[in-house]
């Protein structure tokens, strides 16, 4: 009996879906003509049009596997993000949280108890359109993060000199105003062929602790995505900000016992100002060059 | 007359325990004068207390001697196969030598997916021994000693007949219990004829599982007894005041002990010495006795196997086997079916009997002609670069399965986060894989054989430098095609094996730092200090060699700003609030703190320094033979653990269920200070140890490690064999 209810209600979830888009659709379709998909209303220059057209391709997909290591639980699993191409010679801008595939913000909430999660990338695979349809694939590592910021870079490896991409220059900055709207650009998931969109906002207030950082007037939804202005300049880059063990609010009410529990606001609703992107990426190239010359034999 | 369960009951309760050991007590003597017959004066006892009790000694040291200078010690590994992966571990049990030649009779639930087997012996030798064959049906096997190894004569038991026992004989318990050095426990038979049916009142015995699977006691009649075994008293001798094994044990809990008779173990275990296995006919049908069927004579035929012996023959379930070759068949009772189901698996494969069926009114003849009885299920093994384990598929299992046939493998795990499981589609528990890039493979040991050609002689190429470009040093993936039955559809998959190692943690962007620990002073502290008004951050620990400690900061400074900018702790959230306040300063940057010292105020200037070393950016380094991961030592590390520099190693961060480090009792925290010979300076001389270890391929590997204020030495036992499937052999390197 079970079952059979639950499949009724799949049943009539999946007429609604269709009546429903049918309804939609179907009211702007006159006579012979059957419209299958909504007309842009919107002017070229308008932010939802023009944000896709110009950085959409800077927000490309990466894959990974990302090994798991915490007890209990060993295993690798497979991760597909979106990064922001920040560099036409290959450097990518990625969610700290999104690359640790939240492992990496369950150890810092966990703080000492948190140490022996643990997790690496593996195999990471940057997919960068070439044509209609067609991508080319490239491989690259993370070479520096900042947990502090819930920052990620990503450098593409395997690149031809002379190659260049679609990227977003991080100095075209603004600093906007409380209240101002602004834009967010990010792209869907496969499943609908990951088309860069635009969906709009309002900055509500600025923050500054634990760092200067501008709160969105609601959840974002998206990590690692870049925000712009009406003028399609950089404003901040989408992140979480989870406090350390200790950190976080003693009264919380989703608190555990002596362990800091992330709110709505620290995981959703949040934007890094562009200064401390390009602050931060610069120290960030250093920090890879150092590694790299520690690491030589 | 009708037994009143309340009046027993109660006189139960008040039997007390006094009472019990009395009733003990009165029962060995009993239990003496059985044995020792008219020789024994039960009313003697009061003026000679000792002297049965001595007599009893005496006769059951006799006994003893007997068999137990041939009882053994097993010790095996195992390998078992759980969620696509395989899982070693160890198992403890007892057995008899019952040849001069060497050879051990136990329990095959003792030896049951072992691959070692150590054997010690009564004098306190160790013998290695190999598996001589094992037969789940009948849940025997039998060892072989490695006689190179054995110095002298070996003490031999007998057998002796079980057939003779009777309700009520002495019997003696002979087992390693709980693993604990040889022991012996004594008690009586309680039943000669047990059997154990699939539920309460079922007579369905072939039923009964020891678990995946596999049934047993097909043909067993248990000698119920009541000497206490224990777990590590499997495969056991059960041995008779003559000093003969009447039984091998296998079941026991609290004085319900449970032996296989000694008629068929040595039957059993003859066979299985000689052939490696025991051959035996199948008829494809069940049998149920015929109580509450209102049938005089006969047996039930309960089930016929679709296109088996039985079935093909035109036997029917429900019908009534009367006769097998003119001989009249009766079975009433559920004790007597292993009798007739032992008979009739006794003949060789192939034989034809005549069977007379009563079908109704009617009287049916029929000639079946018998087939091989084959094992339950099939050899299982895992193929960990794969991310799978999967098993042979014996006839039973295709019948159970729905399967057309036995060709291809079944694949009974998928490893989470395996290639297996990454591939499109994902491999699934249940598909049957009958092809490799394809290449059939109609068995276990083809699939084995095409994965060392496609996956290790490939990746083995990588390790040495060599290979094509599928598989070479700069891409050490090899991808292969494989096609699945799953459920009617027959579908294709790629499975992709890398074999590069997750990359280290990338470093995280420096900070500012300031090598202290702090706690918020706040009210009620505040108060107790004598510094009611006061808000701050107390220094409770100054880091050994930073600048901090270089500045003079001492633990009980309270600190009031950086820089002329106040701390001002709201709660025991701001338990960082110092730190956060400098990580974003400048490196290097020279900062002026306003601290208390002592209710005075002070003002100290101190270098901001680079954060040290998280826990989280150590660099790692994952070792399949041993199947753990260390990563390096951090300040932290070394600060929580008041280690001086001079103290080295690696940190273990993770060791796997199941591998041979964690079977050798290395545990996650443990610092690794020395491997073998060589000491450990970090993750580089860590790895070189381990590659020479892998190339030197010891018996044993020592790994010194450090946990807590001990230093451990721990042995672990890899198993170097170089059949490279499974993952304790697994020869592949780390790849890349």
């Amino acid at each position: 009996m079970h079952a059979r209810r639950k499949m009724i209600q799949v049943a009539c979830l999946i007429s609604c879906l269709i009546f429903g888009s049918a309804a939609v659709f179907g009211s702007s379709a006159t006579g012979a003509e059957v419209e299958t998909s909504p007309s842009m209303t919107e002017s070229a220059e308008s932010p939802f049009a023009s944000l896709p057209t110009t950085y959409g391709e800077a927000l490309v997909p990466v894959r990974f596997l990302l090994s798991v290591n915490m007890p209990g639980l060993n295993q690798e699993m497979d991760r597909d993000i979106h990064c922001l191409m920040i560099d036409p010679q290959g450097l990518l801008l990625c969610s700290g949280a999104q690359m640790g595939g939240f492992y990496s913000v369950m150890a810092r909430l966990l703080g000492r108890d948190g140490h022996p999660i643990a997790s690496r990338t593996r195999d990471l695979k940057v997919e960068i359109t070439v044509g209609d349809g067609e991508t080319e694939a490239f491989a690259a590592r993370v070479i520096a993060r900042d947990s502090d910021r819930d920052l990620a870079w990503v450098q593409l490896t395997d690149v031809p000199e002379e190659r260049r991409f679609v990227s977003l220059d991080l100095t075209e900055q603004a600093v906007p105003a409380v209240g101002e709207t602004v834009y967010l650009l990010r792209r869907l998931g496969n499943y609908f062929q990951s088309p860069a969109v635009v969906s709009d906002l309002r900055i509500a207030a600025f923050l500054e602790r634990p760092r200067p950082l501008y709160l969105a007037s609601r959840p974002l939804g998206h990590l690692g995505m870049p925000v712009f202005d009406e003028q399609a300049r950089l404003v901040g880059f989408t992140v979480t900000q989870v406090p350390r063990q200790g950190e976080g609010d003693a009264g919380s009410p989703r608190g555990l016992p002596g362990q800091s529990s992330p709110t709505d606001d620290m995981v959703g609703s949040l934007i890094l100002p562009a200064s401390a992107l390009v602050k931060a990426t610069a120290l960030a190239r250093e920090t890879w060059a150092a590694d790299q010359a520690e690491q030589l034999p | 007359m009708p037994i009143d369960r309340r009046n027993r009951a109660s006189g139960l309760n008040g039997f007390g325990l006094k009472g019990f050991g009395l009733y003990v007590l009165g029962l060995y003597v009993l239990v003496l004068g059985l044995v020792m017959g008219p020789t024994v004066d039960v009313r003697a006892e009061s003026s000679r207390p000792h002297a049965p009790q001595s007599e009893l000694r005496d006769t059951v040291r006799l006994a003893r001697d007997q068999v137990f200078p041939a009882l053994v010690n097993i010790e095996v590994v195992t390998a078992r196969y759980m969620g696509g992966k395989e899982l070693k571990g160890g198992a403890v049990g007892s057995g008899t030598i019952i040849s001069e030649s060497g050879l051990v009779v136990t329990n095959e639930h003792v030896t049951r997916d072992g691959f070692k087997f150590l054997c010690t012996l009564a004098d306190k030798r160790q013998v290695d021994a190999t598996l001589v064959g094992e037969d789940p049906l009948t849940d025997l096997a039998v060892l072989q000693l490695d006689m190179e190894a054995v110095d002298g004569p070996l003490p031999v038991a007998r057998f002796g007949r079980s057939a003779d026992l009777q309700i009520g004989d002495v019997i003696m318990a002979m087992g390693s219990p709980f693993a604990l050095s040889r022991s012996v426990s004594l008690g009586i038979v309680s039943n000669t004829e047990r059997v154990f049916a699939g539920g309460f009142g079922s007579d369905d015995i072939e039923e009964m599982e020891f678990g995946g699977g596999q049934r047993t006691g097909l043909f067993t009649r248990w000698i119920q007894h009541d000497a206490v075994i224990s777990p590590g008293n499997s495969g056991g001798p059960l041995v008779n005041l003559a000093g003969e094994i009447v039984g091998i044990n296998e079941l026991g809990g609290s004085t319900l002990s449970f032996a296989i008779p000694s008629d068929l173990a040595a039957r059993v275990t003859r066979e299985v010495a000689q052939h490696g296995t025991v051959t035996r006919s199948f008829w494809g049908l069940s049998i149920k006795p015929i109580r509450r069927t209102g049938i005089e004579e006969g047996v039930l035929i309960a089930s016929v196997d679709g296109d088996g012996p039985a079935s093909r023959a035109g036997v029917e379930a429900g019908d009534v086997l009367v006769a097998v070759d003119n001989e009249p068949v009766t079975v009433r009772f559920v004790e007597e079916v292993p009798l007739l189901l032992d008979r009739l698996a006794s003949a060789a494969p192939g034989t034809s009997f005549a069977l007379r069926l009563r079908r109704g009114e009617e009287s049916v003849e029929v000639e079946l002609v018998t087939e091989r009885m084959e094992q339950d299920l099939g050899r299982e093994s895992s193929f960990h670069d794969w991310g799978f384990t999967a098993r042979d598929i014996t006839p039973k299992m295709a019948r159970d399965l729905r399967l057309g046939s036995t060709d291809g493998v079944v694949i009974t795990g998928v490893r989470r986060g395996g290639p297996a499981q990454q591939a499109k589609p994902p491999l699934e528990r249940g598909d049957v894989l009958k092809s490799v890039d394809g290449r059939p493979v109609p068995d276990l040991a083809a699939l084995i054989d095409i994965f060392r050609h496609t996956v290790q002689d490939l990746l083995q190429d990588t390790e040495s430098g060599g290979g094509s470009a599928e598989g070479s040093v700069d891409d050490p993936s090899v991808s292969s095609v494989l096609e699945l039955e799953r459920r009617g559809t027959n579908q294709l998959t790629v499975l992709e094996v890398d074999q590069r190692a997750p990359e280290d943690p990338p470093r995280e962007l420096p900070k500012a730092w300031i090598g202290v620990a702090t706690q918020p002073v706040l009210p009620p502290l505040s108060d107790q200090l004598g510094l009611p008004d006061v808000r701050g951050m107390r220094i409770t620990r100054v880091y050994p060699g930073t600048e901090a400690e270089a500045a003079g900061l001492a633990v009980g400074d309270v600190v009031l700003a950086v820089d002329g900018r106040a701390l001002v702790p709201s709660g025991m959230e701001d338990s960082t609030l110092l730190t956060r306040q400098v990580r974003d300063l400048e490196i290097g940057a020279e900062v002026g703190l306003d601290l208390l010292r002592d209710g005075e105020p002070r003002r100290i200037a101190l270098p901001l320094e680079r954060t040290r070393l998280s826990r989280v950016e150590a660099r790692r380094h994952t070792d399949r033979d041993f199947e753990l991961t260390v990563r390096e030592l951090t300040f932290f590390d070394r600060d929580e653990r008041r280690l001086d520099e001079s103290v080295r190693g690696v940190m273990v961060e993770n060791v796997e269920g199941g591998g041979w480090a964690g079977l050798g009792g290395v545990r996650a925290g443990d610092l690794v200070l020395r491997v073998e010979d060589r000491p450990i300076q970090g993750l580089k001389s860590f790895r070189a140890a381990l590659a020479d270890v892998a190339k030197e391929r010891p018996e044993r590997v020592v790994f010194v490690v450090l946990r807590g204020i001990r230093t451990y030495f721990q042995f672990l036992e890899p198993d170097w064999t170089p059949e490279a499937v499974t993952d304790h052999d697994d020869t592949i390197g780390e790849g890349s």
